[in-house]
């Protein structure tokens, strides 16, 4: 649980550095809309995965996932999450 | 005048057709198909009867709204082959931007893609004045190939009109000739050595000039193919084709890669997707914005790729200094020596000397036939057969080409030309900031990003999320800032005029610290 805490806190500072919006009113959940409510660019979004990579230290693989539906917070939590398991059990 | 045999585009894809037959011409990652030079040429020509079906004749006026696509690039081949002016206009047009380009056009038809017609949807506010029609590939294409046998109709060349955005207000419409097309097209290939077993990759959008003269009509000319990847119709599609970049490229032999600073470094934050490649492409010739030495090394380093740094402007077509291949100096990020005449002169009109740096003049055959109904701006930036580029470079002693910065007030995002002009009287509208003003910043990830500096009146602080919402509303995405703060006061000088550097000075101390 304080993990997953963890992971959630990491991405979300990430994205919080490459969004262009004053958050100071929005309450960052899960279920933040990375594009429409935090303003990510195009660019930004590869940035933003090329920076979790770096953090996590793992590769993201999008050839299962749907990156339409990288939309959220809560999204791009579990596909880290994911790539961890996968990598761990690889080890 | 390109080459002897070659007067007009349509001689171009005849004289590819005749040569090529059922060569690959384009590889359509959309649908995957393998489109030949034959089928290619087929379609042009079902594109103009279908055209002629809807009473659309050479010398009219069309638009085109739609994503990269197959039908896009036949649309603009067959209009420029048979007298048509055609342009693509942006997808990201909001309302205001999209009345103004189509009331400057004035365009018999409309042609939007089913995509831009679901995301734009104010699209059909403006049904009762224009006619728009969706496009789709079975309907126009197979309407015109139910006839065969060729067209003899070719009377006067088209024309094409890019927007593009000038030092002051709004955007411009750039209008090229064939004949500026033919031109650069010819430089482009014996410069850049494409030949018939050349491929290039496409996936910069249709209302960028080089999709069309570089990466469709040059690889025609050449006889070479063209990887044409699927548009990126949502913003985390371009991630996924980032990560898969050089899988493209192995798994396409790409011997010619375009692409600009933006996407050179997005590549560079996935160096672990580069592997060894066993596919050696030629070359990488970057674009559309200012490359830096860093970016270029990087680039070099990681892949053992020539990187070429290119130059040129919608004005001059596409591509005006083409980079140089010398070793030393292409590390540098030399634009090389010029094809075009060219020169650079200072503030008092006078040519430079080596090293000095002044304004960058471009003239000869690629130099647009003007702004499209505004004869006041063309004036301004066309002055006895010399394009004045409002870019400020230098040569050196072996007259290779250098740029240093921009004279103009632009700001280049991700290659897309922002008028800091242009922003500025759009938060004009927003009446809760006491003062503001726009600067261009250099950003790692975007070229430059756009700041606004705002101040606020006394006890009533701006509420960001309403002024960033505004931004939304009233300007195309690529347009709004990207980094909004709040300062006591706008420097200006004893004229009134806005301090920019001071700005950028101050974000990017801040930055530091």
């Amino acid at each position: 649980m304080c993990l997953e805490n963890n992971i959630f806190e990491e991405v979300k500072d990430i994205i919080l550095g490459l969004s262009s919006v004053n958050l100071s009113n929005i309450n960052v959940t899960g279920e933040t809309k990375i594009f429409d409510e935090l303003g990510i660019s195009s660019i930004n979004f590869v940035v933003m995965i090329a920076e979790i990579e770096d953090k996590f230290n793992i590769t993201i693989n999008l050839e299962d996932v749907d990156v339409l539906k990288l939309n959220q917070i809560k999204s791009i939590v579990e596909l880290v999450e994911k790539t961890l398991e996968i990598e761990k059990a690889e080890d | 005048m390109a080459h002897k045999n070659i007067h007009s585009i349509y001689d171009l894809i005849k004289k590819a057709q005749s040569e090529k037959g059922d060569k690959v011409f384009i590889l359509n990652q959309a649908d995957e198909r393998k489109i030949t030079y034959n089928e290619f040429f087929n379609d042009v020509n079902a594109a103009y009867r279908y055209f002629s079906s809807l009473e659309i004749k050479s010398g009219d006026k069309i638009a085109v709204i739609s994503e990269s696509s197959y039908l896009g690039y036949v649309f603009i081949t067959a209009a420029l082959s048979f007298g048509i002016t055609i342009s693509p206009l942006s997808t990201s047009l909001k309302e205001n931007d999209l009345d103004y380009a189509l009331s400057l056009i004035c365009p018999r038809v409309v042609f939007v893609s089913r995509e831009c017609k679901k995301k734009m949807s104010y699209i059909d506010k403006f049904s009762n004045k224009y006619t728009f029609i969706t496009m789709d590939e079975q309907c126009s294409l197979g309407k015109g190939l139910t006839e065969t046998g060729e067209l003899n109709e070719i009377s006067a060349d088209g024309s094409i009109i890019i927007f593009t955005t000038g030092s002051t207000g709004r955007s411009k419409g750039v209008e090229l000739t064939v004949q500026n097309i033919l031109a650069n097209i010819y430089d482009v290939v014996r410069y850049y050595g494409i030949s018939d077993d050349s491929r290039l990759i496409a996936y910069f959008p249709l209302t960028t000039i080089g999709s069309t003269v570089i990466n469709i009509l040059s690889t025609a000319y050449a006889g070479a193919s063209v990887f044409l990847c699927k548009p990126f119709l949502e913003q985390s599609l371009f991630l996924a084709f980032v990560k898969d970049f050089w899988n493209i490229i192995q798994n396409n032999k790409i011997s010619h890669i375009y692409a600009n600073p933006s996407v050179l470094n997005m590549l560079l934050k996935f160096q672990k997707s580069f592997k060894t490649l066993t596919w050696k492409p030629k070359m990488i010739i970057s674009s559309m914005a200012p490359l830096s030495k860093e970016t270029q090394n990087a680039v070099e380093d990681l892949t053992g790729i020539p990187v070429l740094n290119g130059y040129g402007l919608t004005e001059t077509t596409c591509r005006s200094l083409f980079g140089s291949y010398d070793d030393e100096k292409r590390r540098k990020c030399s634009l090389g020596k010029p094809i075009y005449p060219t020169k650079i002169i200072n503030e008092a009109g006078n040519e430079c000397k080596p090293y000095e740096v002044g304004e960058i003049l471009i003239s000869g055959p690629t130099v647009m036939k003007g702004y499209y109904n505004d004869s006041a701006s063309t004036g301004n930036v066309i002055k006895d057969g010399w394009f004045y580029t409002g870019d400020l470079g230098y040569y050196d002693e072996e007259h290779d080409f250098y740029i240093v910065g921009r004279k103009k007030n632009i700001i280049i995002k991700h290659g897309n030309k922002i008028s800091i002009e242009e922003v500025e009287e759009a938060l004009l509208g927003y009446k809760k900031m006491y003062d503001f003003a726009v600067v261009g910043v250099p950003d790692e990830n975007m070229g430059e990003k756009v700041v606004l500096f705002c101040v606020e009146y006394e006890n009533e602080p701006i509420d960001q999320n309403e002024l960033v919402k505004f931004c939304k509303d009233n300007l195309s995405e690529y347009k709004c800032p990207d980094l909004i703060k709040t300062v006591k006061a706008i420097p200006r000088s004893a004229s009134g005029k806005i301090l920019r550097e001071e700005l950028k000075k101050l974000l990017i101390s801040e930055e530091k610290n």
